[in-house]
């Protein structure tokens, strides 16, 4: 082959490339036509969704003058998609499905899609969904949840439960990001939490740092490894430690942490605050190791608590994940 | 707005031939992705490769074009492919092939704007022969189906014309951005030593 870029390629050296490797597989028609059929009428519904969709503002714009306002009032949500981005879908496991308002029908959303304020999200009982949102924090949605983005740093939990990590970066504790739900409005300082709702009650239980409740009658605060029932007037504490197996579900749908070109202690830090389980190195020198070793490769399609032992195995420590930590130390020193 | 953007409009648009040009375009090279990476069953890659495209469609209004449309529809795949065999329980099984490590990816994913000096990667004939298929697939497609009609069908080029509907000038002119392509998409693979791996696995 030629390796002058500027010159033509060497003829010669392709021809025996290609013929070397031969043609590419080709499908099986068989096959290729009942994938086509398949995608074909996904395709064609929502197609037709979305064109439903675009008469409705069609029809709206055709109005008279004096219609033309509460056209324009009811094709609001609509016309919202204009509006700044609120949330970004990073993750999802099943169908996720979103709406332009309370009017209009639910459509399937994709990860990569952007949603900006009033639109809504919602899960199926078996899927849950990952969310960055613009104003900092990130925000999961757990099975058979329903929430609508109000506006860029408020957001409503309808039905089920959502969990809530304003993150580690500089400024994530300014974000003044709240979560309403229908028993009251809840501010974190700095945190990761859960909020559940059932009916009129909501638990709040705290992984970290701490959040602030505002209900009708009062205003409450919990901290990290506590669970907050408010049930009317009522206010309920117990505890719930930030490993509980109540946490679990938070793994199942967290964004892939890139490894590559990582240091192993960066994804200790990652893995303990998404597992809840205190980081501990037993020696300085372990320490040492973790800031030194550098990742290479993708732990893609593994939860948090599964790639702890997939990263460590390729290097030079042990770790030990017991119930309540992960311990490091190094492989020359003695458990 | 780049050649992706436009086809992603149209389809989104409900333009029928965008849809068959999207179809025709990445199913056979998904199926391609899927079917080394789960051991070459098919059954398995119809399913993986239609789940991908459904899922395509339906967020195919975020897509952004960060990234070449292929690309995109990789991603999806990949994540697919993990989650039927997390499925199945195969982990065990999963194929990690050479175009699945991050250098061999970042250089596929960007054959548009290739790299020199990368270093070399195959191992035997069998990951080069993937390799070039794998660069082939990340060609405009009209590159790839030129370069094999011309060297593995060793059609004229007036019937590689016909086969594309173009006329003879154009199967030329096409031929000869398809050649620069290739070279320049398996340079950015293998680096400035590409004649020395040509001789080294005898080709």
């Amino acid at each position: 082959m030629n390796n002058d870029r500027n010159g033509p390629p060497d003829d010669d050296a392709i021809a025996r490339l290609l013929k070397g490797a031969g043609g590419r597989d080709q499908p099986d028609a068989a096959i290729e036509a009942q994938v086509r059929t398949a995608v074909e009428s996904e395709w064609r519904q929502l197609v037709s969704a979305r064109r439903r969709r675009q008469q409705v503002t069609v029809w709206a714009a055709a109005a008279g003058v004096a219609v033309a306002a509460l056209a324009l009032w009811l094709a609001m949500p609509l016309l919202d998609r204009e509006q700044p981005v609120a949330a970004t879908l990073v993750q999802s496991s099943g169908v996720i499905e979103y709406r332009d308002g309370p009017r209009a029908d639910w459509a399937p959303l994709g990860e990569g899609a952007a949603l900006s304020s009033r639109q809504e999200v919602r899960t199926s009982p078996s899927s849950r969904a990952a969310f960055e949102l613009a104003s900092g924090p990130e925000l999961r949605i757990d099975r058979a949840s329903h929430l609508v983005f109000d506006e860029l740093e408020v957001a409503s939990l309808e039905q089920g439960a959502a969990y809530v990590d304003s993150g580690t970066a500089p400024g994530a504790i300014a974000s003044r990001f709240r979560l309403r739900t229908a028993a009251g409005t809840i501010r974190h300082l700095g945190t990761q939490y859960e909020a559940r709702v059932d009916a009129n009650r909501l638990r709040v239980a705290i992984r970290e740092g701490s959040v602030r409740i505002e209900t009708p009658g009062a205003a409450v605060s919990g901290i990290a490894g506590e669970q907050i029932l408010v049930d009317g007037g009522n206010v309920t504490r117990s505890d719930l430690p930030a490993h509980d197996p109540a946490w679990d579900w938070i793994g199942a749908v967290a964004p892939t942490f890139d490894i590559e070109g990582r240091t192993l202690a960066e994804f200790l830090r990652w893995a303990s605050r998404e597992t809840g389980l205190d980081l501990l190195y037993v020696s300085d020198v372990a320490e040492r190791e973790a800031v030194g070793t550098v990742l290479r490769g993708s732990i893609e399609g593994l939860r948090p608590d599964e790639s702890i032992a997939a990263v460590v195995s390729t290097t030079g420590l042990v770790v030990d994940v017991r119930p309540d930590r992960i311990e490091v130390r190094s492989a020359s020193a003695r458990p | 707005m780049n050649e992706d953007q436009q086809l992603v409009q149209r389809v989104l648009a409900g333009d029928e031939r965008a849809f068959a040009a999207f179809f025709a375009e990445y199913f056979p090279r998904l199926y391609r992705f899927a079917l080394p990476r789960l051991s070459r069953d098919e059954d398995l890659a119809k399913d993986v490769v239609q789940a991908t495209l459904i899922k395509a469609l339906r967020g195919l209004a975020g897509f952004r074009g960060d990234s070449a449309l292929f690309t995109w529809l990789c991603q999806i795949c990949r994540r697919e492919i993990v989650d039927q065999l997390r499925k199945l329980r195969r982990r065990s099984e999963q194929v990690v092939l050479i175009d699945d490590s991050p250098e061999v990816r970042a250089v596929l994913e960007s054959i548009e704007a290739p790299k020199s000096a990368e270093p070399t990667y195959a191992q035997d004939a069998a990951e080069l022969h993937r390799i070039v298929h794998a660069v082939l697939d990340r060609l405009p497609a009209r590159y790839g189906e030129a370069l094999e009609l011309k060297y593995i069908e060793e059609r004229s080029v007036e019937e590689i014309g016909d086969r594309l509907g173009i006329g003879h000038t154009a199967a030329q002119s096409l031929l000869a951005r398809a050649r620069v392509a290739f070279r320049d998409g398996m340079e950015a693979v293998f680096g400035a030593a590409a004649g020395d791996v040509l001789t080294r696995f005898g080709v």
